[in-house]
């Protein structure tokens, strides 16, 4: 398993499973050769827990090499609900602004919320931070619901290009109904808040499809020794796959003998974490296991 | 000179007025489809990107008042819908 030919790590598997505990191990095994970030996306952010040291919302340092990174995604949603709220207020008369506001407010609560508040901010780590750190790992992977989303990216694209194709047409008939001096049709495309909105969005859902199975990302799935367990990672990884996620790396976490998954997965490369006495806890401690990557 | 300008005035009143109306009229109609996809719960169909399209909300804002009457009798706004689109 060569993992150094890949930039972006992402780690599936049950609650409680070792994900975070792997990949900030992965991360720090990462950082003795390349500027290395851990992103977590976990609402219980169990990274600061693991380092022993307050990770904050900004990549904070952790070694030489590695710093780690806390992204608390209630507060991105509050964020991006409160600048729509503001525009909002810019754009709507004021009799009709509350009714909108509370259309507004029922988005923080709307299904599947949160799981888009994560694509925003996978997005976001990926768009500002993936040039100043040679390899990123993210220690929450998103759901399945996610998965599902972003897996058909040719239903969403198209569903965006019949929504683009409807604003021009809109903006078309609005500019031919003016009879004053005209700007191109290109022009007003480039200035409508709903064009460059939609052109946003397709660009952020390629990207994430590309971000999820490109061939520089590496995706993992954690198992326990457990025959329930193996049972549940084993769904998942025909989960992602169906998805036409390819899952490259299976990591058998407290495991003594690997053997189960190399029989159930006879290809894929497996990484075995035997079992510690002490929870690995601590900078010190990882570093104690990080011979368990070769 | 004064009776050219109402020549013109006449003809704008009589012709422009009433075709940029009807554009008008198309534009409105398609912002009113952009509420039916952002605000689709309101119709019983759920919306899995209603958290991201909400963005768009504000700006189709104007058509909301409206938009609701059209909903209020649903069989019509949907058999409207068909026709336009066709049967799925």
């Amino acid at each position: 398993m060569e993992i150094y030919r890949y930039r972006f790590f992402f780690f599936s598997g049950k609650g409680g499973a070792g994900k975070t505990t792997f990949s900030t191990l992965l991360a720090l095994k990462l950082s003795e050769k390349f500027k290395t970030l851990v992103v977590s996306l976990d609402p219980a952010h169990s990274l600061s827990y693991i380092l022993g040291k307050k990770i904050g919302e900004k990549p904070t340092k952790v070694t030489e090499n590695l710093y780690a990174l806390e992204v608390d995604i209630e507060g991105e949603m509050k964020n991006y609900l409160r600048k729509v709220k503001e525009e909002a207020k810019k754009v709507v008369s004021p009799l009709l602004l509350s009714e909108i506001e509370e259309q507004i407010e029922l988005a923080y609560y709307s299904p599947g919320a949160f799981e888009l508040a994560m694509i925003d901010v996978l997005f976001k780590v990926k768009e500002s931070l993936s040039k100043e750190f040679k390899k990123v790992v993210f220690d929450t992977a998103p759901s399945g619901y996610t998965l599902r989303l972003v897996a058909l990216p040719e239903l969403l694209i198209n569903w965006l290009d019949r929504l683009l194709s409807m604003r021009r047409e809109a903006l078309r008939y609005q500019r031919l109904s003016q009879l004053k001096e005209k700007k191109s049709l290109e022009e007003i495309l480039s200035e409508d808040p709903v064009y460059r909105a939609l052109t946003r969005r397709k660009k952020q859902y390629s990207s994430l499809r590309e971000l999820l199975t490109g061939k520089d990302t590496l995706f993992g799935v954690v198992f326990n020794p457990q025959v329930l367990p193996i049972e549940v990672g084993k769904k998942t990884v025909e989960e992602l796959e169906s998805l036409g996620i390819p899952v490259k790396l299976l990591i058998a976490n407290r495991f003594s003998d690997p053997s189960p998954l190399n029989s159930l997965f006879p290809d894929k490369a497996v990484i075995q974490v035997p079992p510690q006495e002490e929870e690995p806890v601590g900078i010190e401690k990882l570093k104690c296991l990080l011979h368990v990557i070769p | 000179m004064e009776f050219l300008e109402f020549l013109k005035l006449f003809f704008k009143g009589a012709v422009v007025d009433a075709s940029t109306e009807k554009l008008e009229f198309k534009a409105s109609l398609i912002n009113d489809q952009f509420l039916t996809i952002i605000l689709s719960d309101r119709l019983g169909i759920p919306n899995p990107l209603y958290y991201h399209t909400v963005e768009l909300l504000p700006y189709f804002a104007e058509n909301i008042s409206r938009w609701e009457r059209e909903i209020a009798d649903r069989e019509r706004f949907f058999s409207k819908l068909a026709g336009e689109f066709g049967e799925p």
